[in-house]
């Protein structure tokens, strides 16, 4: 049996246990900016965690869960993600399906690691879509790996621990993944007010957006 | 004391409105609401609801699109599929299920007790969903 994972982040793990729990200074400024307040609106596109689910309901939130990746893959056929050529139409189509919150609406989202794992067009896409359904000042977490080893890794599944504590931990399916740096990341984001780097481990990027 | 469950079999297909007050197992397709307030309902592996449903609670081994209702729990198990929006005390979600939508908790409700006046019955309800988010169950494609 596995440790729990509240074990794992307690101290250094035991020997050949993989090291998944880390300090998250992003998610620790993320929930500093939730203190005191109640009734947030939170939009988690990591896919459903019941961690996640106990942490944000827990503290009064309502929540909106989805996968952004389950998401692509049911609506783009096979071929279109194999050829990665998207016209604007059938991207404009994926949004609305995906992402069809009014303006404004959203006080937080989690989008982890998500976005490396999408097609540039369809990142950018969804970058300017969640820009709209933030609030204004409302924050955005991502995820991104910023080694330049070339090597694809699977996607995570990242769940809270606690207010400042992540179990990160690789999914069984191998993905194509989006190489990102620093400069890139900017660039996704320029249209928004505020970026913010937590350096981390194993070359993974937490990026705090703020619209 | 054992108690027994009404059974929609894997053969049968329903349209309309299922209410009662006996717990229920669904291996079939149901298209319309479920309401059974006081009792459980379990959508099978096999099972297929696209409705609203309110229970005291609810467990999809199977697929649900709709919204729900359970006093008590929701529990979505592995494999699952589920497009819409909960409220309930307990959400439970498993690895491996899927689930789209908003998740609200609310209290596990108190014996109520009679009224002492007219206006008692006008006592402030729980907040509403704002308006402006979607209603995945309903408005959303899966």
């Amino acid at each position: 049996m596995n440790p729990s994972p509240l074990h794992a982040s307690a101290g250094p793990p035991a020997a050949g246990l993989s090291p998944d729990a880390r300090k998250s200074h992003g998610l620790q400024t993320l929930v500093s900016s939730m203190a005191a307040k109640a009734n947030l609106y939170v939009l988690d596109f990591g896919g459903p965690v019941q961690e996640n689910i106990d942490f944000i309901t827990g503290a009064g939130h309502k929540l909106y869960v989805d996968d952004l990746l389950y998401d692509y893959d049911y609506f783009f056929s096979p071929k279109e993600q194999a050829e990665r050529n998207f016209r604007a139409d059938r991207v404009e189509e994926f949004i609305e399906s995906a992402l069809s919150f009014d303006d404004h609406v959203a006080d937080l989202i989690l989008i982890w690691d998500r976005l490396q794992y999408l097609p540039p067009p369809i990142a950018e896409a969804v970058v300017e879509r969640i820009r709209r359904i933030l609030s204004p000042d409302a924050l955005l977490l991502s995820l991104f790996r910023t080694d330049s080893s070339g090597v694809d890794h699977p996607p995570y599944t990242s769940r809270i621990l606690d207010s400042q504590t992540l179990l990160l931990r690789e999914q069984p399916r191998q993905r194509p993944m989006e190489t990102f740096n620093p400069r890139t990341i900017h660039k996704l984001f320029q249209s928004y007010g505020e970026v913010r780097f937590f350096v981390s481990r194993e070359s993974l990027q937490e990026v705090l957006i703020r619209r | 004391m054992t108690r027994s469950s009404a059974l929609i079999g894997k053969s049968i297909v329903l349209t309309g409105k299922i209410s009662g007050r006996e717990d229920l197992i669904v291996d079939g397709r149901i298209e319309g609401d479920i309401d059974l307030p006081e009792n459980c309902l379990t959508v099978g592996a096999g099972g297929h609801v696209q409705g609203a449903i309110r229970a005291r609670e609810i467990v999809i081994f199977g697929a649900v699109q709709g919204n729900m209702e359970a006093v008590e729990k929701v529990q979505i198990r592995r494999n699952a599929r589920v497009i819409g929006d909960m409220r309930t005390a307990r959400p439970v979600i498993e690895e491996e299920a899927y689930f789209k939508g908003n998740i609200e908790t609310v209290r596990a409700e108190a014996p109520k007790a009679p009224p002492q006046r007219a206006q008692a019955a006008e006592a402030p309800q729980q907040p509403t969903l704002p308006n402006s988010t979607p209603s995945t169950g309903e408005a959303r494609r899966g």
